[in-house]
């Protein structure tokens, strides 16, 4: 088995893939982590710190996919859902994977009902969240 | 000439007395049976009103007054309560049984206006208090002193037309509970066996019936009050719900940060890290994982005490899911010392009805605590298909579980002894968890032990849900 720890070509030069995430992040650190991670993997990383700014930068970027907190200020994630869709946005909503740290079950009932992939953050290191993109992207 | 067949005049006579006789006495009878109905008619009358949904007690009283008043001699009918705290009898009910509108709002007013204090005990309403046994007097007067002068007494009662008062103790369950006050036109001799008779029986269907008002009311109150504390709770409840979400939020958000940030060092995203650095993010990732475990853990024993714990079920792979699960544990650095096997079902199991999450949950902690109770040998996982049932089992040539520690293995925070010499941080979560999420969706619990040897821990999950 080799070491991958002792691989000296990390961090890994990924070509750019063309495809650009929205990440919707109020927590710095947090939204750091994926913007390292995602970056790393070949995405372009638009950052975005509160729900108005989510929905202002879907609307006029187009994201391949948007990561989506539901506790952020100015406008919730789910507010900005229901924003997209009375905006007749209905594509974007379906771009959408909530990622929250919420402890709520009827948020993840909401995203369920909406058929929005949902992940708790702290369940999954952003190596699994990034599997989670690609594949949803069909990338990789 | 006499006819042998017919009988002797005296005979006649005689016969005929013996008839007069018992037709008296048929009368009689008849006319007991009449009164003793009548008497159970009323009381039956007080009965229903008594059962009847009213509420309020004054109504009720007032109800029960009129009764007596109209089916019986008693034309005047008054019902004092008694107030325990005030030491008195304080104005119930009264019916006057005069005709006269004017009049009965006379009597309504002057009588219905005072209270009774207990220490007067010239007035034998307040007598009865202290001696419960039916009371009675001619004077109208005696009864209302000293609220009322003599003169005024006596012109009432002259014209309401009353000979006689009977002062009632209201009594039940050995507790006095107020008085009544029977009036009747009738003078002493004119009352009969029977109007005494029932006037003790009324004495005491009526205590029974100011009793039930009274429990009622009271009932009515608790009620209130309890509905009062039942919102409050609802409240606190609530309250604490939030804050365990919101804990939980909080307790997350950092913790997202340290297992993400640990986990791409360990991946070498921020570049080479040496063995040495990556043992020790290692075990500072793995005690991250388990500080997100518990997160979850506590969460579901509260909403499980709660009564908030719901199944979200949703078509699902388990095979995949066990998979996923072992591929992940490979990594435990326990593991990589031990022999870990897996056996696949031997045809792919139909897709499961399952909460993924919770389900997932389960499977991680039985695999994990076979890798942890395990120092050498080996762990073997394998799930196949048994009838209707997809079965998964988990064996390992682990410490076993003792005896003594198996009826408690699968209760809230236990922890068997051998257990925590080897992993003293253990909630004692997993299993109570896994019992109930197992069986919260139809299936069941399998474990076997050697303790020493090892352990079997597993479930069998139904592959049609019932009632599908």
């Amino acid at each position: 088995m080799t070491d991958f720890y002792e691989n000296d070509n990390a961090p890994a030069e990924v070509p750019m893939n063309g495809k650009t995430i929205l990440l919707a992040e109020d927590d710095p650190f947090i939204s750091r982590m994926y913007e390292a991670k995602l970056t790393n993997a070949g995405y372009h990383v638009v950052l975005v710190h509160n729900g108005r700014d989510a929905y202002d930068r879907i609307k006029s970027d187009n994201p391949d996919l948007i990561m989506l907190d539901i506790s952020m200020p100015e406008l919730t994630g789910f507010e900005v859902i229901k924003a997209l869709q009375a905006n007749g946005l209905e594509d974007m909503v379906q771009r959408i994977m909530v990622l929250t740290n919420s402890a709520d079950p009827r948020n993840q009932a909401r995203a369920r009902e909406l058929n929005i992939d949902y992940i708790v953050k702290a369940d999954l290191t952003p190596q699994e969240v990034l599997v989670r993109i690609n594949k949803k992207l069909q990338v990789g | 000439m006499s006819d042998p067949t017919q009988p002797a005049p005296a005979e006649i006579q005689a016969r005929s007395d013996q008839l007069t006789h018992i037709a008296q006495e048929m009368y009689k009878k008849n006319m007991e049976l009449a009164e003793t109905n009548h008497t159970l008619m009323l009381l039956r009358r007080i009965d229903d009103i008594v059962l009847s949904s009213v509420s309020d007690k004054g109504v009720v009283l007032r109800r029960v007054a009129e009764a007596i008043s109209q089916d019986s001699d008693f034309s005047f009918s008054m019902i004092y309560l008694r107030n325990k705290q005030k030491r008195s009898l304080v104005p119930g009910a009264l019916v006057s049984g005069s005709k006269d509108e004017k009049l009965e709002k006379l009597a309504q007013t002057t009588l219905l206006h005072h209270a009774v204090t207990l220490r007067h005990t010239a007035n034998p309403m307040a007598r009865t208090v202290e001696v419960p046994f039916i009371a009675s007097t001619t004077r109208l007067y005696e009864i209302v002193q000293p609220n009322l002068e003599f003169s005024e007494a006596d012109e009432l009662q002259k014209q309401l037309k009353l000979e006689q008062f009977f002062i009632c103790p209201l009594i039940a369950r050995g507790a006095v509970l107020g008085t009544m006050v029977l009036g009747t036109t009738l003078t002493s001799e004119a009352l009969s066996f029977y109007q005494k008779s029932l006037l003790e029986r009324l004495t005491v269907a009526v205590g029974l019936a100011l009793d039930n008002t009274l429990l009622y009311t009271e009932a009515q109150e608790s009620s209130r009050r309890l509905q009062v504390a039942n919102r409050h709770l609802k409240e606190l409840d609530k309250a604490k719900d939030e804050f365990i979400s919101l804990a939980s939020h909080q307790l997350r958000t950092p913790l997202t940060s340290i297992k993400g940030y640990v986990s791409m060092l360990l991946e070498g995203e921020a570049g080479a890290i040496t063995k040495e650095q990556h043992e020790f993010l290692d075990y500072a990732y793995r005690g991250s994982q388990r500080m997100v475990s518990l997160i979850s853990d506590l969460l579901n024993v509260s909403r499980m005490s709660a009564g908030k714990f719901y199944i979200e079920r949703e078509p699902l792979d388990i095979a995949a899911i066990v998979e996923e699960e072992i591929q992940q544990l490979q990594q435990h650095p326990d593991a990589k010392k031990l022999k870990l096997t897996y056996v696949a079902p031997k045809k792919p199991l139909p897709l499961l009805n399952l909460d993924e999450n919770k389900t997932r949950q389960v499977i991680m902690n039985l695999i994990d605590n076979a890798i942890y109770y395990t120092r050498e040998g080996g762990v073997t996982v394998m799930l196949a298909q048994e009838g209707q049932h997809a079965v998964l089992r988990v064996s390992d040539t682990g410490i076993g579980v003792p005896k003594t520690a198996r009826a408690k293995l699968f209760g809230k925070f236990f922890r068997a002894n051998n257990a925590q010499t080897i992993r003293p941080d253990g909630t004692g979560l997993g299993l109570f968890l896994a019992k109930r999420v197992i069986e919260e969706q139809g299936g069941t619990i399998l474990f076997e032990s050697v303790e020493g040897k090892g352990s079997t821990f597993g479930f069998s999950l139904p592959l049609k849900e019932k009632g599908n």
